[in-house]
């Protein structure tokens, strides 16, 4: 760092290096994925005939936007990932961001959740609201939807694998005890195991046969009974955070939704919707303000590209969870776009760009490609069982590590432009939840299990026991309302469906079978 | 591409045979695409480096840091939870003898936090987004001068 330097954008070069910029030009000439860029396109770069390649919008095959009016007929839903602490306090924040303008809720849950263990299992304690928000009881979801209308929120869910047909419960019986049906309720859960493998959890932890069961479940259920909730939102998202490219992130994403696809045609299903959030993020923790305007030309992407439903990363985001101010900033980020640039008012404002529509069909050709490649080797789940998967991603990211060092891809205040960090602008950080809030955290759930009747949780889990054992196809959503609601908690219930598929109780092997 | 090094990075000009760097996840956190990419980088700067996973145990980790005989050990956090997890860690390898072990915490964490990290016994705190080359320079300065005529 204090060697000096003839790089104009290091902090110390020379003056003269800084005088070098007048007849500086770009050195990428690559989109963000790496595809290159020719000087200028012509007709002859996007040629054939309008109605076959792009068609209106509204029509087959959508390349102009899934609406005829697009965003003049409804805006993008604004919503923003949130959760931390404990059900109480992600709730208060939930209702912050609704007074704020936003118009969808989402939120996310900490580890142990996610896994399926409870808040009290002896190894979580560190975990405990850190990552987002704990749940392990119906009581708890009830705080976490305290004063919110449940026929009237759009509610995003983000928790996937075996967790997700236990929190879609927990979510029913709450919504049941307040008079609801499920054809009420507006929303989307995460539910999308196989990418909760390759992004992170150990196969102990996540077991995909157990995985893609429940997500089927849920699938089954939402289309069944729940006409306007999403039953999978397959997160491409992660597989971009982990560095891969737009082809490759289309054609994962796609043979994964192939795998839950044909999985559901097994279960008689034919019609169902499939709902599909992004957000890109390239977010660095230095000269962190800078992050707001990342993220506003991402939204701005993502709006003239169609999303329907958009989530603006926190500026803060590489830096901890967001904190309230860096959560309305995410907001205005979006009304700004919706209010005041008119970005929304035509349908696919790009369409018909020869460079925008000549990407489209290069991004096309080659996610076709990857997608054949993962069907040759069996599919998405065969080929993240063999390991394929995690290789193309780690060489992905390792790639794009590489060109970071050695400056080929430059992100300015990182690698470029840097100031040291004593003279970096500090921005306030979300604090980790207290010592006396995980305690009190863990009083609750005591609590709880003191309360509840001995007798009709036993029976609860016997009857999930006999459910989870009468094969793939018996849905096992139905009983988990009843169990969650009789008093079983989230680990419960997870455990009771890892035995039935082949698993030990506990995935840290510390808690023995409560059955 | 896998095991090939690159043409400008790092720079390669000294020798720095057989710093041994352990690595590993503590937390129950699954965010490793950087503590896995860094392990590449780490070895391409001519190091050579163990990357045990994620969820492990903290005995884990301070019995490989023994058994490969490593000079450096690092964590990666990217969920929150690196305070509580630094300080037991940290307690841990005090109370094994394994003081003269250079232990670093990287990932992301608030500016903040770092002066606590390093009172709670981290020798080193890197966040995202820092050129790797700053810590493969911080590694070999500290590994050199504390392993002195060896290196």
């Amino acid at each position: 760092m204090t060697t000096p330097s003839e790089d104009p954008r290091k902090p110390d070069a020379p003056l003269t290096g800084y005088l070098d910029a007048y007849f500086e030009k770009p050195a990428r000439l690559k989109t963000w994925s790496g595809l290159e860029v020719k000087p200028v396109y012509r007709p002859e770069d996007a040629a054939g005939d309008y109605e076959e390649r792009l068609g209106d919008p509204g029509q087959f095959p959508y390349a102009r936007g899934i609406h005829a009016d697009m965003y003049r007929g409804k805006f993008w839903t604004r919503r923003e990932v949130c959760g931390y602490g404990s059900p109480e306090d992600t709730n208060q924040r939930m209702k912050f961001l609704l007074t704020q303008g936003a118009s969808g809720l989402n939120v996310i849950f900490d580890i142990p959740t996610m896994t399926g263990m409870d808040a009290d299992h002896p190894m979580v304690e560190e975990e405990v609201g850190v990552q987002g928000t704990s749940l392990s009881t119906v009581e708890d979801m009830e705080a976490l939807m305290a004063g919110l209308p449940l026929d009237g929120i759009s509610m995003s869910i983000v928790v996937t694998s075996h967790a997700a047909p236990v929190v879609l419960a927990m979510y029913l019986a709450v919504a049941r005890k307040r008079g609801l049906a499920p054809d009420r309720l507006r929303g989307t859960i995460q539910n999308d195991p196989l990418h909760h493998r390759f992004c992170g959890y150990p196969p102990a932890y996540s077991p995909l046969n157990l995985g893609l069961k429940t997500a089927v479940d849920c699938l089954e259920f939402c289309a069944r009974q729940m006409p306007h909730w999403y039953p999978i939102n397959v997160n491409a998202y992660d597989l971009r955070e982990e560095g891969l490219g737009a082809a490759e992130e289309i054609g994962f994403s796609f043979a994964m939704a192939r795998t839950y696809i044909d999985r559901a045609l097994e279960r008689g299903l034919w019609q169902f919707k499939f709902g599909v959030h992004t957000a890109g993020v390239s977010l660095v923790p230095q000269q962190p303000l800078n992050n707001i305007v990342r993220v506003a030309y991402e939204a701005l992407a993502a709006v003239l590209g169609g999303a329907q439903s958009l989530h603006c990363c926190s500026y803060d985001e590489p830096i901890a969870l967001p904190t309230e101010q860096a959560h309305r900033i995410a907001i205005r980020t979006q009304q700004i776009l919706a209010y005041e640039t008119g970005a929304g008012n035509a349908a696919d404002p790009l369409g018909g760009s020869y460079f925008i529509e000549a990407l489209t069909d290069r991004l096309e050709t080659e996610a076709r490609a990857i997608l054949s490649r993962i069907a040759e080797q069996g599919g998405m789940y065969r080929a993240i069982e063999t390991g394929w998967v995690d290789r193309e991603l780690e060489n992905a990211a390792y790639r794009y590590q590489q060109e970071v060092e050695r400056r080929e891809r430059i992100i300015v205040g990182s690698n470029a432009f840097i100031v040291p960090p004593e003279r970096d602008h500090e921005v306030p950080a979300h604090p980790r939840p207290t010592v006396e809030a995980v305690h009190a955290r863990l009083d609750r759930l005591k609590r709880f299990r003191d309360r509840r009747d001995a007798a009709s949780v036993t029976a609860a889990l016997l009857r999930l026991r006999d459910e989870a054992s009468r094969g793939e196809r018996h849905n096992l959503i139905p009983c988990l309302i009843d169990v969650v609601q009789a008093g079983v908690t989230l680990g419960e219930a997870v455990g009771v469906m890892r035995e039935a598929y082949g698993h030990a109780w506990d995935p840290a092997g510390q808690l023995p079978s409560v059955l | 591409m896998p095991g090939t090094r690159p043409a400008s990075f790092p720079p390669s000009s000294e020798p720095v045979a057989a710093i041994k760097v352990v690595l590993g996840k503590v937390s129950m956190d699954g965010h490793d695409r950087g503590v896995r990419v860094l392990a590449r980088l780490l070895r391409d700067a001519g190091m050579e480096v163990v990357y045990l996973g994620k969820f492990l145990p903290h005995e884990a980790v301070i019995e490989a840091t023994i058994q490969e005989n490593a000079q450096v050990v690092g964590l990666s956090f990217l969920s929150g939870e690196h305070v509580p997890h630094t300080r037991r860690f940290a307690g841990a390898l005090r109370s094994r003898g394994l003081t003269d072990v250079l232990f670093l915490v990287g990932g992301v964490i608030p500016r903040q936090d770092i002066p606590q990290l390093l009172e709670a016994g981290a020798d080193g705190v890197f966040v995202a987004g820092a050129p790797v080359e700053q810590l493969v320079g911080f590694i070999r300065e500290r590994v050199r001068g504390a392993s002195g005529s060896t290196a």
